[in-house]
């Protein structure tokens, strides 16, 4: 069988996420003593996990499957930099105008743009959503957050 | 124990309680039937409502949703021969030739029964391992106790994903990110950074749909249009369906009882019990060449082993506290925030409790399969409304539903970071729920450690619970390890031939 080459995304990744863990262990050794040395050895044991995977990749880069709990197929990198980079919008709306005037927003945006869904349609998932953020705002006595720019206004 | 049963019997028929279980119920169906969002995605949605609610009336609700979705993702693996979640892929290797035949209603209706069947099996397990657990886990000491939590985080760790080392390294991730926020131990906050957000750490209902919600949303909204893409008829043959129920009962008993037995070891999914089940019923059968084009024991035995699963998995849960599936942490953690404890308190201070959740295991699956039966059309099309049109509804419900964890604006930006994390894990194939089980996990290891360290220093050791439990998790450990190494030869590669 050949060998095929990994993915360098693959590696980069368990190498981030040992990084991140053996900057836990490290950062865990200025905690006071009876609560360091749990996060230390957890952290420590992650990392050195990760590195190993990381060596197995970039040493015996063999083929692999899928973790057994994901049922669909993994969206491709382009795909998912869009999506998440529209959550952050609206995300950024959100603390700018406040989560109901960027949710109006943002469904108009992705109904218009995204789902080029027929006026009457985007009128019942319009109603539907805002309906559903009013209902839950008012039985759970939330109070949304209300943006940095309408706060600076009114 | 039995007076607590009877008791338990009469909370859970109070009107009030049944609504929030038929709601549960409700939403377990709807995201069953939605390929890519999962009981997971349901049960986080839910979580948040159950702070405010009676103990027993929130966690019949989460044990509604977690009761049913394996009944109703048979929807469209049968009629549309898309897996509706992890737990019904083998249902559709005979169950959608069924439909194409024009017999769709049978499979379906002998998927329902035999799903409501396996259900009840796995509550009586649960309820008749309640007197012989009951006896094993009072002895156990906060020794026994710590050395089962990393009994259970290795098995989660090393049985769910082809690579066992992903597994135990996703693990630890969850338990390193548990420890964020108050530290149980000393009065220090540990991972801060001074940002007022992480004082508390991270939320579970955050991590819980970061993970796993935004994720399949990506996914299922990339691959474009409805969930199932051709519409499917019903067929006929509802009371065929019953019959052959009727004729296979010693069969749908002993996959129920495979189901339980699976359900109880931690890490074994959904995806395992199906293909296992499939696989048995396929080796034990006189006559094999149906299968694959139609046989109805191939429908009947997954079907019974995924729901039967669920009692299975509260064994452990409610015993131990080792959740036995993703979808057991979920439950572990409301009941963490309700202030009740799981483990061996469990059976002395909250018998009536474990009674209620399992009365409510078992009446979840009867209403739901009653609903399959009454609602099949309606709920056969719902996975033919294309995703874009269910997005925004869904996706503002996952923002209100992580807000409403601690409502501050950090909860949303943690959604999307864990959600980015969760794309990254299913994309190089870490298992995600080894990270949900050990964040859940941590305080309840911290603590074991720190009481056990304490009381019995390195005296702990010697104890035989304790060497035992050590023995089975290194064999358990060097044998996932080893199995690993001789499969990821012959495994499919890449995220591109990822199982759909």
């Amino acid at each position: 069988m050949t060998a095929r080459r990994t993915d360098p995304g693959r590696i980069v990744f368990v190498l981030a996420l040992a990084g991140v863990l053996a900057a836990g262990a490290v950062l865990a050794a200025d905690f006071a003593a009876g609560s360091r040395f749990f996060p230390m050895a957890v952290s420590a044991l992650g990392a050195a996990f990760c590195l190993t995977i990381a060596g197995l990749l970039a040493f015996f880069p063999k083929p692999e499957g899928a973790a057994l709990d994901a049922s669909t197929e993994s969206a491709p990198p382009r795909r998912a930099a869009l999506f998440f980079a529209g959550v952050l919008i609206y995300l950024g709306l959100i603390h700018a105008v406040g989560f109901l005037a960027a949710t109006v927003l943002g469904l108009i945006a992705f109904l218009r743009f995204v789902a080029r869904a027929p006026s009457r349609i985007a009128l019942v998932i319009g109603a539907l959503t805002l309906g559903t953020v009013a209902l839950l705002g008012t039985g759970l006595d939330i109070h949304w957050p209300q943006g940095v720019l309408l706060t600076a206004l009114f | 124990m039995l007076e607590a049963a009877v008791s338990a019997l009469f909370i859970v028929l109070q009107p009030s309680h049944m609504a929030f279980l038929m709601l549960g119920v409700a939403v377990g169906l709807a995201v069953g039937v939605l390929p890519g969002l999962g009981g997971l995605v349901g049960m986080a949605l839910l979580l948040p409502l159950t702070y405010t609610m009676d103990p027993v009336a929130g966690l019949a609700m989460l044990i509604g949703v977690a009761s049913v979705i394996t009944t109703s993702d048979t929807f469209v693996s049968v009629l549309m021969g898309v897996p509706g979640s992890a737990g019904s892929q083998a249902t559709v290797v005979d169950g959608y030739p069924l439909a194409q035949k024009g017999e769709g209603a049978r499979a379906l209706s002998a998927a329902f029964l035999a799903s409501m069947v396996g259900g009840v099996v796995g509550a009586l397990a649960l309820s008749l391992a309640l007197p012989v657990g009951r006896e094993i886990v009072l002895s156990f000491a906060s020794p026994e106790l710590f050395m089962l939590s990393i009994m259970g985080l290795c098995m989660i760790g090393v049985l769910s994903g082809n690579v066992p080392l992903k597994g135990l390294a996703v693990a630890a991730l969850g338990v390193f990110l548990g420890t964020w926020g108050a530290s149980t131990i000393t009065p220090e906050y540990r991972y801060a950074f001074d940002v007022d957000y992480l004082f508390d750490g991270f939320h579970i209902v955050v991590l819980s749909l970061g993970i796993y919600a935004l994720p399949e949303f990506l996914d299922v909204l990339a691959r474009g249009g409805a969930i199932a893409r051709k519409s499917a008829e019903l067929g006929s043959g509802w009371g065929r369906g019953l019959r052959d129920v009727l004729r296979n009962k010693l069969l749908i008993l002993r996959h129920s009882l495979i189901g339980v037995g699976v359900g109880i070891i931690p890490g074994l999914g959904a995806s395992i019990v199906d293909w296992l089940n499939y696989a048995v019923v396929m080796r034990l059968a006189k006559n094999k060449e149906n299968f694959g084009k139609g046989d109805i024991r191939g429908v009947i035995a997954p079907e019974s082993a995924n729901n039967a699963k669920e009692g299975g998995a509260m064994i452990p849960t409610l015993l131990f506290g080792v959740p036995g599936s993703a979808g057991m942490a979920l439950l572990l953690g409301a009941m963490v925030v309700q202030g009740i404890q799981p483990g061996p308190r469990m059976l002395t201070s909250h018998l009536e409790l474990v009674f209620a959740l399992i009365w409510s295991l078992a009446i979840g699956n009867v209403l739901g399969t009653l609903i399959c039966f009454v609602l099949s059309r309606p709920i056969s099309k719902l996975a033919t409304v294309p995703f874009v049109y269910l997005f925004p509804w869904v996706f503002t419900l996952i923002v209100i539903g992580a807000y409403q964890s601690t409502r501050h604006f950090g909860d949303l930006v943690a959604l999307v970071g864990f959600g980015l994390l969760g794309w990254l894990m299913k994309r190089y194939g870490y298992p995600r729920a080894p990270l949900l089980i050990g964040f859940i996990l941590s305080p309840l290891v911290e603590r074991n450690l720190w009481i056990t360290v304490n009381r019995y220093e390195l005296e702990w050791l010697t104890r035989p619970g304790v060497i035992a439990i050590g023995l089975i998790t290194f064999m358990l450990v060097a044998f996932g390890l080893s199995r690993g190494a001789s499969k990821s030869g012959s495994a499919p590669s890449g995220p591109e031939e990822q199982k759909t």
